[in-house]
Protein backbone atom coordinates (compact mmCIF):
# COMPACT_ATOMS: atom_id res chain seq x y z
CA UNK A 1 0.00 0.00 0.00
CA UNK A 2 1.29 3.47 -0.87
CA UNK A 3 1.38 6.28 1.66
CA UNK A 4 -1.54 7.98 -0.05
CA UNK A 5 -3.60 4.83 -0.01
CA UNK A 6 -2.79 4.29 3.62
CA UNK A 7 -3.79 7.83 4.49
CA UNK A 8 -7.04 7.50 2.55
CA UNK A 9 -7.86 4.29 4.35
CA UNK A 10 -7.28 5.83 7.76
CA UNK A 11 -9.42 8.86 6.86
CA UNK A 12 -12.20 6.49 5.78
CA UNK A 13 -11.92 4.58 9.05
CA UNK A 14 -12.10 7.85 11.00
CA UNK A 15 -15.14 8.95 9.01
CA UNK A 16 -16.84 5.66 9.66
CA UNK A 17 -16.22 5.86 13.37
CA UNK A 18 -17.47 9.46 13.51
CA UNK A 19 -20.58 8.49 11.59
CA UNK A 20 -21.09 5.62 14.02
CA UNK A 21 -20.82 7.97 16.98
CA UNK A 22 -23.25 10.40 15.40
CA UNK A 23 -25.72 7.57 14.78
CA UNK A 24 -25.30 6.38 18.35
CA UNK A 25 -25.89 9.88 19.72
CA UNK A 26 -28.94 10.23 17.52
CA UNK A 27 -30.31 6.92 18.76
CA UNK A 28 -29.74 8.00 22.37
CA UNK A 29 -31.57 11.28 21.74
CA UNK A 30 -34.43 9.49 20.06
CA UNK A 31 -34.74 7.11 23.02
CA UNK A 32 -34.74 10.09 25.35
CA UNK A 33 -37.44 11.81 23.31
CA UNK A 34 -39.56 8.65 23.40
CA UNK A 35 -39.13 8.44 27.16
CA UNK A 36 -40.21 12.05 27.62
CA UNK A 37 -43.38 11.46 25.63
CA UNK A 38 -44.12 8.35 27.65
CA UNK A 39 -43.65 10.36 30.85
CA UNK A 40 -46.03 13.02 29.61
CA UNK A 41 -48.62 10.34 28.91
CA UNK A 42 -48.38 8.96 32.41
CA UNK A 43 -48.71 12.45 33.96
CA UNK A 44 -51.81 13.01 31.89
CA UNK A 45 -53.20 9.66 32.98
CA UNK A 46 -52.82 10.64 36.62
CA UNK A 47 -54.55 13.98 36.13
CA UNK A 48 -57.28 12.33 34.13
CA UNK A 49 -58.03 9.87 36.93
CA UNK A 50 -58.18 12.68 39.46
CA UNK A 51 -60.63 14.59 37.31
CA UNK A 52 -62.77 11.54 36.78
CA UNK A 53 -62.78 10.30 40.36
CA UNK A 54 -62.99 13.74 41.94
CA UNK A 55 -65.15 16.32 40.16
CA UNK A 56 -66.61 13.58 38.00
CA UNK A 57 -68.08 11.68 40.95
CA UNK A 58 -69.47 14.86 42.53
CA UNK A 59 -71.15 15.83 39.30
CA UNK A 60 -72.55 12.34 38.84
CA UNK A 61 -74.22 12.63 42.23
CA UNK A 62 -75.54 16.09 41.48
CA UNK A 63 -76.88 15.09 38.08
CA UNK A 64 -78.70 12.05 39.44
CA UNK A 65 -80.39 14.07 42.15
CA UNK A 66 -81.44 16.77 39.74
CA UNK A 67 -82.74 14.16 37.36
CA UNK A 68 -84.97 12.78 40.09
CA UNK A 69 -86.31 16.29 40.67
CA UNK A 70 -86.55 17.33 37.05
CA UNK A 71 -90.21 16.34 36.63
CA UNK A 72 -91.20 18.86 39.28
CA UNK A 73 -90.54 22.08 37.42
CA UNK A 74 -89.10 23.38 34.16
CA UNK A 75 -86.44 25.20 36.11
CA UNK A 76 -85.22 21.99 37.73
CA UNK A 77 -85.28 20.30 34.34
CA UNK A 78 -83.02 23.04 33.01
CA UNK A 79 -80.69 22.69 36.00
CA UNK A 80 -80.50 18.97 35.37
CA UNK A 81 -79.69 19.62 31.76
CA UNK A 82 -76.87 22.01 32.73
CA UNK A 83 -75.42 19.63 35.34
CA UNK A 84 -75.57 16.87 32.76
CA UNK A 85 -73.60 19.00 30.30
CA UNK A 86 -70.97 19.74 32.94
CA UNK A 87 -70.67 16.02 33.71
CA UNK A 88 -70.38 15.22 30.04
CA UNK A 89 -67.63 17.85 29.65
CA UNK A 90 -65.61 16.60 32.60
CA UNK A 91 -65.84 13.02 31.39
CA UNK A 92 -64.87 13.98 27.89
CA UNK A 93 -61.95 16.07 29.12
CA UNK A 94 -60.74 13.25 31.32
CA UNK A 95 -61.04 10.68 28.57
CA UNK A 96 -59.38 12.82 25.94
CA UNK A 97 -56.57 13.49 28.37
CA UNK A 98 -55.94 9.80 28.82
CA UNK A 99 -57.73 7.62 26.29
CA UNK A 100 -58.21 4.37 28.23
CA UNK A 101 -60.18 3.14 25.24
CA UNK A 102 -56.81 2.63 23.50
CA UNK A 103 -55.73 0.09 26.16
CA UNK A 104 -59.16 -1.41 26.50
CA UNK A 105 -60.23 -1.84 22.90
CA UNK A 106 -57.35 -0.89 20.61
CA UNK A 107 -56.63 1.80 18.03
CA UNK A 108 -59.58 1.33 15.69
CA UNK A 109 -62.40 1.84 18.21
CA UNK A 110 -60.28 4.54 19.83
CA UNK A 111 -60.03 6.53 16.60
CA UNK A 112 -63.74 6.14 15.92
CA UNK A 113 -64.46 7.31 19.43
CA UNK A 114 -62.16 10.30 18.95
CA UNK A 115 -63.89 11.36 15.73
CA UNK A 116 -67.29 10.99 17.29
CA UNK A 117 -66.37 12.96 20.39
CA UNK A 118 -64.61 15.80 18.65
CA UNK A 119 -66.68 16.14 15.49
CA UNK A 120 -70.25 15.11 16.25
CA UNK A 121 -70.79 18.03 18.58
CA UNK A 122 -69.48 20.43 16.00
CA UNK A 123 -71.85 19.69 13.14
CA UNK A 124 -68.99 18.21 11.12
CA UNK A 125 -69.87 14.98 9.35
CA UNK A 126 -67.09 12.45 9.11
CA UNK A 127 -66.11 9.18 7.59
CA UNK A 128 -63.47 6.81 8.81
CA UNK A 129 -61.86 3.92 6.98
CA UNK A 130 -59.54 2.00 9.22
CA UNK A 131 -57.60 -1.07 8.23
CA UNK A 132 -55.07 -2.00 10.87
CA UNK A 133 -52.27 -4.55 10.83
CA UNK A 134 -52.66 -7.29 13.42
CA UNK A 135 -50.25 -6.12 16.06
CA UNK A 136 -49.28 -2.51 16.53
CA UNK A 137 -46.84 -1.60 19.31
CA UNK A 138 -48.54 0.38 22.02
CA UNK A 139 -46.34 3.47 21.62
CA UNK A 140 -47.17 3.64 17.91
CA UNK A 141 -50.89 3.45 18.74
CA UNK A 142 -50.51 6.34 21.14
CA UNK A 143 -48.51 8.31 18.60
CA UNK A 144 -51.16 7.90 15.91
CA UNK A 145 -53.97 8.64 18.33
CA UNK A 146 -52.33 11.84 19.56
CA UNK A 147 -51.57 13.06 16.05
CA UNK A 148 -55.17 12.41 15.03
CA UNK A 149 -56.38 14.21 18.13
CA UNK A 150 -54.26 17.32 17.58
CA UNK A 151 -55.20 17.41 13.91
CA UNK A 152 -58.92 17.04 14.54
CA UNK A 153 -58.84 19.69 17.26
CA UNK A 154 -57.29 22.04 14.70
CA UNK A 155 -59.98 21.13 12.21
CA UNK A 156 -62.65 21.99 14.75
CA UNK A 157 -60.94 25.18 15.88
CA UNK A 158 -59.67 26.65 12.66
CA UNK A 159 -61.13 25.08 9.54
CA UNK A 160 -64.92 25.71 9.56
CA UNK A 161 -65.06 22.45 7.60
CA UNK A 162 -68.30 20.54 7.05
CA UNK A 163 -66.72 17.13 6.42
CA UNK A 164 -63.65 15.22 7.53
CA UNK A 165 -62.26 11.92 6.30
CA UNK A 166 -59.90 9.82 8.35
CA UNK A 167 -58.24 6.85 6.70
CA UNK A 168 -55.71 4.47 8.06
CA UNK A 169 -54.07 1.70 6.09
CA UNK A 170 -50.87 -0.31 6.01
CA UNK A 171 -48.46 -1.65 3.45
CA UNK A 172 -45.16 -3.50 4.01
CA UNK A 173 -44.75 -2.65 7.71
CA UNK A 174 -45.61 0.99 7.19
CA UNK A 175 -48.79 2.49 8.58
CA UNK A 176 -50.29 5.49 6.87
CA UNK A 177 -52.85 7.82 8.40
CA UNK A 178 -54.60 10.56 6.40
CA UNK A 179 -56.90 13.19 7.81
CA UNK A 180 -58.55 15.43 5.27
CA UNK A 181 -60.92 18.35 5.89
CA UNK A 182 -62.82 20.43 3.36
CA UNK A 183 -62.43 23.65 5.34
CA UNK A 184 -60.94 27.00 4.54
CA UNK A 185 -57.31 25.86 4.60
CA UNK A 186 -54.29 28.05 5.33
CA UNK A 187 -51.01 29.14 3.82
CA UNK A 188 -48.45 26.78 5.34
CA UNK A 189 -45.62 29.19 4.43
CA UNK A 190 -47.21 32.17 6.17
CA UNK A 191 -48.72 30.60 9.27
CA UNK A 192 -46.30 29.91 12.11
CA UNK A 193 -46.76 26.47 13.65
CA UNK A 194 -48.13 26.79 17.18
CA UNK A 195 -47.74 24.41 20.08
CA UNK A 196 -50.06 21.87 18.49
CA UNK A 197 -48.29 21.44 15.18
CA UNK A 198 -44.82 21.65 16.74
CA UNK A 199 -45.62 18.99 19.27
CA UNK A 200 -46.91 16.49 16.73
CA UNK A 201 -43.85 17.17 14.58
CA UNK A 202 -41.51 16.47 17.51
CA UNK A 203 -43.46 13.46 18.45
CA UNK A 204 -43.38 12.06 14.94
CA UNK A 205 -39.62 12.41 14.71
CA UNK A 206 -39.13 10.56 17.98
CA UNK A 207 -40.67 7.55 16.22
CA UNK A 208 -39.07 8.08 12.81
CA UNK A 209 -42.48 8.91 11.41
CA UNK A 210 -43.01 11.27 8.46
CA UNK A 211 -45.56 13.99 8.99
CA UNK A 212 -46.78 16.01 6.04
CA UNK A 213 -49.29 18.83 6.12
CA UNK A 214 -50.70 20.08 2.85
CA UNK A 215 -53.01 23.06 2.85
CA UNK A 216 -53.93 26.09 0.78
CA UNK A 217 -56.44 28.85 1.33
CA UNK A 218 -59.82 27.68 0.10
CA UNK A 219 -58.57 24.16 -0.53
CA UNK A 220 -58.94 22.41 2.81
CA UNK A 221 -56.19 20.67 4.76
CA UNK A 222 -54.64 17.23 4.55
CA UNK A 223 -52.38 15.73 7.19
CA UNK A 224 -50.52 12.54 6.36
CA UNK A 225 -48.41 10.44 8.70
CA UNK A 226 -46.42 7.42 7.71
CA UNK A 227 -44.76 5.38 10.40
CA UNK A 228 -42.67 2.21 10.21
CA UNK A 229 -43.61 -0.57 12.62
CA UNK B 1 -82.09 -23.02 41.65
CA UNK B 2 -79.13 -20.77 42.30
CA UNK B 3 -77.21 -18.77 39.73
CA UNK B 4 -73.48 -19.24 40.30
CA UNK B 5 -71.44 -16.16 39.45
CA UNK B 6 -67.72 -15.50 39.10
CA UNK B 7 -66.79 -11.84 39.27
CA UNK B 8 -63.62 -10.16 37.98
CA UNK B 9 -62.66 -6.56 38.72
CA UNK B 10 -59.33 -5.15 39.87
CA UNK B 11 -61.11 -2.54 41.95
CA UNK B 12 -61.33 -4.46 45.24
CA UNK B 13 -63.91 -2.30 47.01
CA UNK B 14 -66.15 -2.27 43.99
CA UNK B 15 -65.84 -6.03 43.59
CA UNK B 16 -66.54 -6.80 47.22
CA UNK B 17 -69.47 -4.40 47.31
CA UNK B 18 -71.04 -6.02 44.27
CA UNK B 19 -70.37 -9.53 45.63
CA UNK B 20 -71.96 -8.73 48.93
CA UNK B 21 -74.99 -7.22 47.28
CA UNK B 22 -75.40 -10.22 44.98
CA UNK B 23 -74.88 -12.76 47.76
CA UNK B 24 -77.68 -11.20 49.75
CA UNK B 25 -80.01 -12.21 46.94
CA UNK B 26 -81.43 -15.66 47.59
CA UNK B 27 -80.98 -17.03 44.07
CA UNK B 28 -77.52 -15.68 43.35
CA UNK B 29 -74.23 -16.90 44.72
CA UNK B 30 -70.82 -15.43 44.00
CA UNK B 31 -68.51 -18.44 43.99
CA UNK B 32 -65.22 -16.75 43.16
CA UNK B 33 -63.65 -13.29 42.89
CA UNK B 34 -60.78 -12.49 40.52
CA UNK B 35 -58.41 -9.60 40.24
CA UNK B 36 -57.56 -9.75 36.53
CA UNK B 37 -58.14 -11.57 33.26
CA UNK B 38 -55.58 -14.29 33.93
CA UNK B 39 -57.17 -15.27 37.24
CA UNK B 40 -60.58 -15.12 35.63
CA UNK B 41 -59.75 -17.64 32.94
CA UNK B 42 -58.40 -20.11 35.51
CA UNK B 43 -61.47 -19.62 37.67
CA UNK B 44 -63.91 -20.10 34.79
CA UNK B 45 -62.22 -23.36 33.78
CA UNK B 46 -62.30 -24.57 37.34
CA UNK B 47 -65.82 -23.55 38.38
CA UNK B 48 -67.82 -23.34 35.11
CA UNK B 49 -70.05 -20.57 36.52
CA UNK B 50 -73.52 -19.85 35.15
CA UNK B 51 -72.66 -16.20 34.66
CA UNK B 52 -69.31 -14.41 34.37
CA UNK B 53 -69.51 -10.83 35.58
CA UNK B 54 -66.44 -8.90 34.48
CA UNK B 55 -64.86 -5.49 34.10
CA UNK B 56 -63.00 -4.45 30.93
CA UNK B 57 -60.01 -2.44 32.17
CA UNK B 58 -57.95 -4.86 34.22
CA UNK B 59 -54.21 -5.39 34.73
CA UNK B 60 -52.23 -8.33 33.25
CA UNK B 61 -54.89 -9.18 30.70
CA UNK B 62 -57.58 -6.84 29.45
CA UNK B 63 -61.21 -7.88 29.46
CA UNK B 64 -61.38 -8.02 25.69
CA UNK B 65 -58.56 -10.55 25.47
CA UNK B 66 -59.98 -12.52 28.40
CA UNK B 67 -63.40 -12.82 26.70
CA UNK B 68 -61.70 -14.18 23.61
CA UNK B 69 -59.79 -16.79 25.57
CA UNK B 70 -62.76 -17.81 27.67
CA UNK B 71 -65.00 -18.29 24.65
CA UNK B 72 -62.27 -20.24 22.85
CA UNK B 73 -62.42 -22.82 25.65
CA UNK B 74 -66.02 -22.49 26.81
CA UNK B 75 -68.00 -21.41 23.78
CA UNK B 76 -71.28 -21.33 25.70
CA UNK B 77 -70.00 -19.13 28.53
CA UNK B 78 -72.44 -16.39 29.53
CA UNK B 79 -70.50 -13.21 30.00
CA UNK B 80 -72.01 -10.04 31.43
CA UNK B 81 -69.71 -7.03 31.22
CA UNK B 82 -69.82 -4.62 34.15
CA UNK B 83 -68.21 -1.37 33.07
CA UNK B 84 -67.95 2.33 33.84
CA UNK B 85 -67.87 3.19 30.14
CA UNK B 86 -71.16 4.21 28.57
CA UNK B 87 -69.80 4.85 25.08
CA UNK B 88 -71.17 3.00 22.07
CA UNK B 89 -67.70 1.86 21.04
CA UNK B 90 -67.37 -0.12 24.26
CA UNK B 91 -70.79 -1.68 24.06
CA UNK B 92 -70.31 -2.63 20.42
CA UNK B 93 -66.83 -4.06 21.00
CA UNK B 94 -68.10 -6.27 23.83
CA UNK B 95 -71.10 -7.40 21.82
CA UNK B 96 -68.81 -8.23 18.88
CA UNK B 97 -66.44 -10.10 21.21
CA UNK B 98 -69.31 -12.37 22.23
CA UNK B 99 -70.50 -11.03 25.60
CA UNK B 100 -74.18 -11.67 26.34
CA UNK B 101 -74.77 -8.43 28.18
CA UNK B 102 -73.40 -5.08 29.24
CA UNK B 103 -74.27 -3.05 32.29
CA UNK B 104 -72.91 0.16 33.75
CA UNK B 105 -71.30 0.24 37.18
CA UNK B 106 -73.49 3.17 38.12
CA UNK B 107 -76.65 1.08 37.58
CA UNK B 108 -78.83 0.21 40.53
CA UNK B 109 -78.50 -3.12 42.33
CA UNK B 110 -81.87 -4.24 41.01
CA UNK B 111 -80.92 -3.65 37.41
CA UNK B 112 -77.71 -5.59 37.92
CA UNK B 113 -79.63 -8.51 39.39
CA UNK B 114 -82.16 -8.33 36.55
CA UNK B 115 -79.35 -8.38 34.03
CA UNK B 116 -77.72 -11.40 35.69
CA UNK B 117 -81.03 -13.29 35.66
CA UNK B 118 -81.64 -12.44 32.03
CA UNK B 119 -78.18 -13.54 30.94
CA UNK B 120 -78.40 -16.71 33.04
CA UNK B 121 -81.70 -17.50 31.29
CA UNK B 122 -79.94 -17.29 27.93
CA UNK B 123 -81.21 -13.85 26.96
CA UNK B 124 -79.06 -10.93 25.96
CA UNK B 125 -79.05 -7.62 27.77
CA UNK B 126 -77.43 -4.58 26.22
CA UNK B 127 -78.27 -0.95 26.92
CA UNK B 128 -79.53 1.33 24.19
CA UNK B 129 -76.39 2.52 22.55
CA UNK B 130 -77.42 6.02 23.46
CA UNK B 131 -74.79 7.97 25.32
CA UNK B 132 -77.22 9.97 27.31
CA UNK B 133 -78.63 7.01 29.17
CA UNK B 134 -77.79 7.50 32.81
CA UNK B 135 -79.15 4.22 34.04
CA UNK B 136 -77.43 2.25 31.33
CA UNK B 137 -80.26 -0.23 31.48
CA UNK B 138 -82.68 -0.83 28.68
CA UNK B 139 -84.67 2.35 29.48
CA UNK B 140 -85.59 5.37 27.41
CA UNK B 141 -85.31 9.01 28.35
CA UNK B 142 -88.28 11.27 27.97
CA UNK B 143 -86.47 14.55 27.54
CA UNK B 144 -86.86 15.68 23.91
CA UNK B 145 -83.34 17.06 24.10
CA UNK B 146 -81.75 13.66 24.61
CA UNK B 147 -81.44 13.21 20.86
CA UNK B 148 -79.26 16.33 20.64
CA UNK B 149 -75.53 16.41 21.20
CA UNK B 150 -74.18 18.50 24.03
CA UNK B 151 -73.27 21.37 21.71
CA UNK B 152 -76.62 21.20 19.98
CA UNK B 153 -78.34 21.55 23.31
CA UNK B 154 -76.41 24.73 23.98
CA UNK B 155 -77.48 26.08 20.62
CA UNK B 156 -81.03 24.92 21.28
CA UNK B 157 -81.28 27.01 24.45
CA UNK B 158 -79.81 30.04 22.70
CA UNK B 159 -82.29 29.73 19.82
CA UNK B 160 -85.11 29.27 22.31
CA UNK B 161 -83.98 32.50 23.99
CA UNK B 162 -84.44 34.27 20.66
CA UNK B 163 -80.82 34.63 19.52
CA UNK B 164 -79.86 34.89 15.84
CA UNK B 165 -77.29 32.50 14.35
CA UNK B 166 -74.83 35.38 14.24
CA UNK B 167 -75.27 36.09 17.92
CA UNK B 168 -75.01 32.39 18.76
CA UNK B 169 -71.78 32.09 16.76
CA UNK B 170 -70.42 35.00 18.77
CA UNK B 171 -71.53 33.63 22.13
CA UNK B 172 -70.19 30.14 21.52
CA UNK B 173 -67.05 31.28 19.74
CA UNK B 174 -67.72 29.46 16.48
CA UNK B 175 -68.06 30.48 12.85
CA UNK B 176 -71.43 31.59 11.52
CA UNK B 177 -71.47 28.59 9.21
CA UNK B 178 -70.95 26.21 12.10
CA UNK B 179 -73.76 27.83 14.08
CA UNK B 180 -76.07 27.51 11.08
CA UNK B 181 -75.07 23.87 10.64
CA UNK B 182 -75.98 23.19 14.26
CA UNK B 183 -79.27 24.94 13.84
CA UNK B 184 -80.29 22.96 10.82
CA UNK B 185 -79.22 19.69 12.48
CA UNK B 186 -81.37 20.54 15.50
CA UNK B 187 -84.36 21.28 13.28
CA UNK B 188 -83.83 18.02 11.47
CA UNK B 189 -83.49 15.93 14.63
CA UNK B 190 -86.48 17.50 16.33
CA UNK B 191 -88.53 17.66 13.16
CA UNK B 192 -88.95 21.43 13.25
CA UNK B 193 -88.90 23.96 10.46
CA UNK B 194 -88.37 27.34 12.13
CA UNK B 195 -87.17 29.06 15.27
CA UNK B 196 -90.78 29.95 16.06
CA UNK B 197 -91.62 26.24 16.11
CA UNK B 198 -88.59 25.56 18.24
CA UNK B 199 -89.62 28.16 20.81
CA UNK B 200 -93.17 26.81 20.86
CA UNK B 201 -91.87 23.29 21.36
CA UNK B 202 -89.48 24.39 24.11
CA UNK B 203 -92.35 26.17 25.85
CA UNK B 204 -94.57 23.08 25.70
CA UNK B 205 -91.81 20.89 27.06
CA UNK B 206 -91.27 23.30 29.94
CA UNK B 207 -87.77 24.17 28.80
CA UNK B 208 -88.14 27.95 28.76
CA UNK B 209 -87.09 29.96 31.78
N1 LIG C 1 -57.25 22.20 9.61
C1 LIG C 1 -56.86 23.51 9.62
N2 LIG C 1 -57.58 24.42 8.91
C2 LIG C 1 -57.21 25.74 8.90
N3 LIG C 1 -56.13 26.21 9.57
C3 LIG C 1 -55.37 25.36 10.30
C4 LIG C 1 -55.70 23.97 10.36
N4 LIG C 1 -54.78 23.35 11.13
C5 LIG C 1 -53.92 24.32 11.54
N5 LIG C 1 -54.27 25.53 11.04
C6 LIG C 1 -53.52 26.80 11.21
O1 LIG C 1 -52.26 26.49 11.78
C7 LIG C 1 -52.06 27.24 12.97
C8 LIG C 1 -51.20 26.51 13.94
O2 LIG C 1 -51.87 25.39 14.53
P1 LIG C 1 -51.38 24.81 15.91
O3 LIG C 1 -49.91 24.62 15.86
O4 LIG C 1 -52.18 23.61 16.24
O5 LIG C 1 -51.67 25.98 16.96
P2 LIG C 1 -53.09 26.50 17.51
O6 LIG C 1 -54.12 25.48 17.14
O7 LIG C 1 -52.90 26.60 18.98
O8 LIG C 1 -53.33 27.83 16.86
C9 LIG C 1 -53.45 27.54 13.47
O9 LIG C 1 -53.51 28.68 14.27
C10 LIG C 1 -54.22 27.73 12.16
O10 LIG C 1 -54.04 29.04 11.69
MG1 LIG D 1 -53.91 23.40 17.49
Amino acid sequence: MSDVEQELASIKALQASLKQRLDDDQAVLQQLAKRLWAQQESEKAKLSRELHDGIGQLLTGLTRRLQALSQQSPELATLHSIADMALHDVRQLSRLMSPTILDDLGLKPALNWLCRNLLEDEAITYESHIDLPADIPKDISILLFRIAQETLVNTVKHSAASTVTLSLGHHHNVIRLDIIDNGKGFDTKQVEPGIGLSSINDRASAFSAQLELISAIGKGTRTTVTVPI
Amino acid sequence: MTINVVIADDHVLMRQGVSQMLNSHEHISVIDECNDGVELIASVLKHSPDVILMDISMPRMSGLVAIDKILAQRAAAKILVLSMHNEVEYVEAMRDAGAKGYILKESSGESLIDAIKKVAAGKICFPDTEEKNNDGQCQKHISPLSVLTRREREVFFLVAAGNTSKKIAELLDMSLKTAENHRSNIYKKLNLSSSAELIRMAGKAGLLE
